[in-house]
């Protein structure tokens, strides 16, 4: 019966079914065959596909970096400096309502100086010194582009495949796909940490929510500080070992309960609570950095050692994938740059440059990049031109949905692969477009998963992360 | 269907040949999707119940309703002719599957020919095309889909096995349960314990376990009214009006924070407060949807009916710096449309803002007609920090936002985008449901409409919202639709007779839901019948049994402990909730809110009165699957997860109530453990614990009592959890133990059930 708690922990009902057609039949499934069965049939057995990753880590940068400053080197914002754009390129997208009643839209030159990195010869901001020494491990993708404007909805779509709150979010989808690798540990961790920006965008429960899928595949925020997670610690501070007393009792009357009533759900409930003792023990395992060593932090810099930093996270990342953690999902904020961007933006570098180098180069020293997705980026790129139709030392740079740089390590996505061009001012892609369905449907399908066929029926439709979009990019993935 | 399974199937070349030999198979087969743990034969195929939900998951996206996608001028979702395209009769020879193209097409092993396209991935089963075959063979007969159908009262069921009166029965839903239990060959459940079902039906209609006294005097009560007085009780008391409002604030997604970016504070708590009142006083069901929809445009509308209609503005709203003002208001005009269709018509109508109903027959157009009601409404899209967004009327020194009128055209928005104006409509409904008749074309019309006798959505959906609420699963299973892709009902007669009842009585909620609780079915005993293989009990065929949503499991807990504050309305409070979840939020201290405990006996209200922020809901509620309320939900997840156990072991509500619940019987029982044991499990569970329950608590209570007389300092950080006052008359490392065993009874599984 323990394997089939443990099972019950781990995958939901409908993949017991699967299970139970294929070949575990002695189980004792009868009381879960349910009226509906004869559309579990149809459920896709996963993966579809030999999978080639089996992990994600994800770093958001939420706000939406300036892939000008940064990756897109345009030599021709020099030349155009203050030009308006619209008498340079056709306006062909909204504005937002930040922007669209000036009378001019001034290109903006970058401030900072780019220069061309490794064996691949990418272009790289002066701003990130320590991700320049990557480039040839990282594919970079200058093409993406997405539809909304707004932080709120760009968010959710970037998270969810679609602007509106109500769908799973990427993490959900996987961990419902694939279910768990591990006992101890949830499948879909959240983690945030804040750049100091006046004007932060909020992160809203939602972004790593299940939607219509069950509870069960949301993410798991691991806070900072002493209690990682929600309720993990006794405000009694009882030994674990009383509280195991209890927890026996507990265990015990649910047995009898469960012999009494036939109620299976009961099962799943003995099995949870078998999985809280042990995350008591498993997570502040996980935040014990003392087995770390100074490497460590020469690779991920000082302020790995400080809780709450974005550093800290995606060295508390890297431990999740090692405990097999399907999908670790990092929030840092403060890349919303509408004013004032030179005086922001190299503190936002500063505080993820070498965290996000040291991470990838750990997990490729490690053995681990091979099958984990290292994603980095925004909701959406921004402007080349003025955020207050001036032209000014400390310019800010609107939202723009047309263009925008992010970057896939590891997981299958070709090593120093510069993927994708856009125009000579950064408004629109000119070659290989990345729309974010495109993106989502090529990580899942390094997962193992058909982006077409993950799908959950919900009001009568079959939805998937994809909506009815979505292609893989061969390109990417070789 | 798990005849099906044992079938050897070829690896079909499927030539119809081998496809006839399998409709001869499959005919010995039960195989009804909609049926299938039914173990008798199905004669005859229904397109209703079998066809329609293969053509309509298969093939109705290329095939179906939607005018722009239709492929090859072929729709499958009607028989014959109309205007101008080709219905299911110019590929189907009705009688002769073996010359209608339909079947060739869904057969064939070319990938050019095959339908639906390999393409699509989402190909015919086996078993679903020898059902279309047979189904074709048997004549192809085209049903109206079910729920647009006219209700018509259904006579009772003669249950052949007991004449017309059987000794089971206690009012008309019996009959029809039983009916299919006979056509089965199955017995209902024995009747619950008496305290079983007082804990049952006082959970459900209060949403409190039943007190010690009052298990003890219905125990006494031998009167043959006993159960019909004690419902009575529980309908007239401010508890049921609670337990129902906290249902419709998820349907009417009802918060106390505006939802987009920052989420900010609003005050809708006036509206709350009046869905409680009007439970209080058994309002109408369509007075209490008319007011919400409409109260503004009724007659000399009160102050009361124009609070109503803040259902229409409970939506989020943004004050996000660079939104277009335009596009959020037709954001909040769709949220307003689609939240009708869910909660009162059980359509999804999201699809049909960009394109026809791909399912249902609702196209683009009658989705912008239905928009357009909700559409001629003053309010702005967009709101500034810290204020009501217009139109607002003063109520509880405060501002409550409400509907008014602003004359304004609609427009269809081509794919949906809030400035592509296309076609220009009129107020109006779908032509598939009964015409709307010469009512005037705003809300009030609408209401009315939906109120209508004719109309066969309104009331179908609303028993079975209600009917899930007291079983755990609807009649229909999906309560947000009744469209195509509906699974059908279980009992489409009882849930036609309840909706037809529930209507000629005025639309009575205290008529529908005496009837469901006084009925056999709900008295049955719950005991799983694993024989059955029906572990959703849609055969009703055991009493219901569910997992108590997350603001009950707080309220029992804090009424157990004697901690619960009973106090109706006003504003929303904040009980103890896990430092930083407001500032995790990541808003800029401009915007930023925090979060300030209440104090004293706003600590122990009921969760339906605690401060409800989108965007951070509270955590205890969201383990428990309480949803963020960004939309209209009818149908609550009871998820099982390792987060609850922690919740429930840490929760300082929890580890506080089981202290005071420690103290309590303490002092009922001084020095007598097992009548404190016993006394803590009922005012937890109802009933008394068996022998090896009493055993296993009182010896946990004896190892817990010598580790904390051996540990001072664990007796003191336990008493320390709360605010509530320690009672110092006590032994503390008394009340610490038997703090030890409540929160054992807090966490059993059995606490967190209704059964």
């Amino acid at each position: 019966m323990d394997e089939l708690n443990h099972l019950c922990n781990c995958i939901d009902r409908r993949r017991m079914l699967q299970l139970g057609a294929a070949g575990l039949g002695g189980m004792a499934l009868a009381g879960m065959q349910a009226a509906g069965a004869a559309s579990d049939a149809e459920q896709p057995v996963l993966p579809h596909h030999q999978a080639k990753a089996k992990r994600v880590i994800y770093l958001f940068q939420s706000g939406a970096p300036s892939q000008v400053d940064l990756f897109d080197y345009k030599p021709a914002l020099a030349r155009h400096h203050g030009e308006d754009i619209f008498s340079l390129v056709p306006q062909t997208r909204r504005l937002t309502g930040f922007n669209d009643t000036h009378k001019t839209h001034p290109i903006i030159n970058t401030q900072y100086k780019f220069a061309r990195h490794g064996e691949n010869g990418a272009w790289v901001s002066e701003l990130l010194p320590c991700m320049s020494q990557i480039t040839d491990d990282v594919c970079t993708i200058r093409s993406v582009s997405t539809t909304p404007v707004n932080h709120d909805p760009a968010l959710t779509f970037m998270q969810t495949g679609h602007g509106l709150p109500g769908r799973p979010s990427l993490g959900s989808w996987m961990s419902y796909g694939l279910g768990s690798m591990n006992r101890n540990l949830p499948d879909f961790v959240v983690l945030v940490s804040r750049g100091d920006l006046g004007n932060m965008q909020p992160l809203n429960n939602r972004l790593w929510g299940s939607g219509f899928l069950s509870g069960r595949y949301a993410g798991v925020r691991l806070r900072s500080g002493e209690a990682p997670v929600l309720y993990l610690r006794d405000p009694a501070e009882k030994p674990i070992t009383d509280e195991r007393l209890i927890l026996d009792v507990i265990k015990q009357l649910n047995e009898e309960e469960l012999a009494r009533s036939g109620d299976r759900a009961i099962e799943t409930r003995i099995a949870q609570y078998e999985m809280a003792y042990r995350m008591q023990t498993a997570i502040p395992g996980l935040t014990d950095l003392s087995d770390e060593t100074e490497s460590t932090y020469r690779l991920y810099g000082d302020d790995a050692r400080t809780p709450g930093t974005y550093a800290y996270n995606c060295l508390m990342a890297r431990r999740l994938a090692e405990h097999d953690v399907r999908f670790v999902q990092l929030y840092h904020s403060g890349w919303d740059h509408h004013f004032s961007l030179p005086a922001h933006l190299p503190k936002r570098c500063k505080e993820t440059d070498q965290a996000t180098a040291g991470l990838i180069t750990d997990l490729k020293q490690r053995g681990l990049l091979d099958d984990t997705i290292v994603l980095w980026g925004g909701e959406f790129g921004r402007t080349t031109f003025s955020q207050d139709g001036k032209v000014r030392q400390d310019y800010g740079r609107d939202h723009h949905a047309g263009c925008f740089t992010m970057l896939a390590a590891g997981g299958g996505f070709v090593p120093g692969l510069i993927h994708g061009e856009t125009d000579d001012f950064c408004y629109s892609v000119t070659k290989d477009e990345v729309p974010v369905h495109d993106l989502h449907a090529t990580i899942l399908h390094q997962l193992g998963i058909d982006h077409e066929r993950l799908t959950f029926k919900h009001q009568g439709r079959n939805y998937r992360l994809t909506d009815v979009y979505g292609r893989v990019v061969e390109e990417l993935i070789g | 269907m798990h005849c099906f399974s044992q079938l050897v199937i070829p690896r079909m070349s499927t030539s119809r040949a081998v496809l006839l030999v399998l409709v001869v198979a499959l005919a010995e087969c039960c195989l009804s999707p909609a049926h299938a743990s039914e173990p008798q034969r199905i004669e005859r195929l229904s397109f209703n119940r079998d066809i329609r939900p293969i053509l309509s998951d298969k093939c109705f996206a290329c095939h179906g309703p939607d005018a722009a996608a239709r492929e090859a001028g072929l729709r499958l979702d009607t028989s014959d002719d109309g205007a101008g395209f080709q219905g299911g009769y110019s590929v189907i020879e009705p009688g002769d599957a073996e010359a209608s193209e339909l079947v060739e097409r869904i057969t064939s092993d070319d990938p050019d020919i095959v339908m639906p396209p390999p393409e699509v991935k989402h190909p015919l089963s086996n078993d679903e095309k020898a059902m279309l075959a047979r189904w074709i063979e048997q004549g192809a007969e085209y049903q109206a889909h079910w729920s647009y159908m006219p209700i018509t009262k259904p006579d009772l069921p003669e249950n052949a096995l007991s004449g017309a009166s059987d000794a089971w029965s206690r009012n008309a839903i019996d009959r029809f349960v039983l009916a299919k239990l006979i056509a089965q060959g199955i017995e209902p459940a024995p009747e619950a314990s008496r305290v079983m079902w007082l804990r049952r039906v006082t959970q459900d209609l209060t949403g409190l376990p039943p007190t010690v006294e009052a298990i003890d005097a219905f125990e006494a009560d031998d009167s043959p009214d006993a159960y019909e007085k004690v419902v009575d009780q529980l309908l007239a008391s401010d508890d049921y009006a609670e337990r129902m409002a906290l249902v419709w604030l998820d349907n009417a997604r009802y918060a106390d924070s505006n939802g987009f970016q920052f989420d900010n504070a609003r005050k809708m708590w006036p509206w709350r407060d009046w869905v409680i009142a009007a439970f209080k006083q058994n309002m109408p069901y369509d007075q209490f949807i008319t007011e919400q929809l409409a109260g503004d445009l009724l007659p000399n509308a009160t102050d009361d009916q124009r609070v109503a209609t803040g259902f229409n503005r409970n939506h989020p709203t943004t004050i996000e710096g660079g939104t277009i003002d335009e596009e959020y208001r037709v954001m909040n005009i769709n949220d307003r449309t689609t939240t009708a269709g869910t909660l009162l018509l059980g359509l999804t109508l999201e699809c049909c803002r960009c394109h026809d109903h791909k399912y249902d027959p609702i196209a683009t157009r009658e989705y912008y007609q239905l928009f357009a009601f909700f559409n001629t409404s003053a309010d702005p899209g967009k709101g500034e920090q810290g204020k009501s967004i217009a139109p607002f009327i003063e109520r509880d020194s405060g501002e409550v936002m409400v509907m008014q009128e602003k004359p304004r055209k609609s427009f269809v928005l081509t794919g949906g985008q809030f400035d592509q104006h296309g076609e220009l409509v009129e107020p109006g409904t779908p032509g598939v449901l009964p015409a709307f008749g010469n009512r005037p074309r705003n809300r009030l019309g609408l209401a009315q409409w939906l109120l209508d006798k004719e109309h066969p959505l309104t009331a179908r959906v609303t028993v079975n919202r209600f009917w899930q609420q007291f079983f755990g699963i609807g009649l229909v299973k999906t309560p947000d639709n009744f469209g195509f892709q509906a699974e059908l009902p279980s009992h489409p007669e009882l849930l036609d007779y309840l909706a037809a009842d529930f209507r000629e009585h005025d639309w009575n909620l205290h008529h529908l839901i005496k009837q469901i609780v006084l009925s056999a079915t709900y008295r049955q005993d719950s005991t799983h019948r694993l024989e059955l293989a029906d572990p959703e009990n849609r055969l009703l065929a055991r009493g219901p049994s569910f997992r108590i949503p997350a603001e009950l499991i707080r309220d029992q807990a804090l009424l157990a402990s004697g901690l619960l504050t009973k106090q109706v309305g006003g504003p929303s409070v904040f009980p103890y909730q896990p430092a930083g979840i407001w500032e995790d939020l990541n808003a800029p201290a401009s915007h930023a809110e925090t979060y300030t405990q209440s104090t004293g006996a706003d600590l122990y209200r009921k969760s339906l009165y605690t401060y409800w922020r989108r965007a951070a809901t509270h955590p205890a509620m969201t383990v428990f699957d309480a949803p963020s309320r960004d939309v209209c939900t009818v149908r609550r997840e009871t998820t099982n997860t390792p987060l609850q156990a922690l919740a429930l072991l840490h929760g300082p509500t929890y580890v506080e109530s089981s202290r005071k619940l420690a103290e309590l019987v303490i002092e009922a029982a001084p020095g007598d453990e097992p009548s404190q044991i016993t006394l803590a499990f009922r005012r937890t569970l109802s009933r008394k614990p068996t022998e090896s329950e009493q055993s296993l608590l009182a010896r946990l209570y004896r190892q817990r009592l010598q580790s904390y007389r051996a540990n001072p300092t664990a007796t003191d950080k336990l008493l320390a959890v709360g605010e509530s006052a320690v009672n110092e008359s006590l032994d503390a490392n008394a009340v610490a133990a038997m703090a030890d065993v409540a929160l054992t009874i807090f966490n059993l599984s059995e606490t967190v059930t209704r059964k």
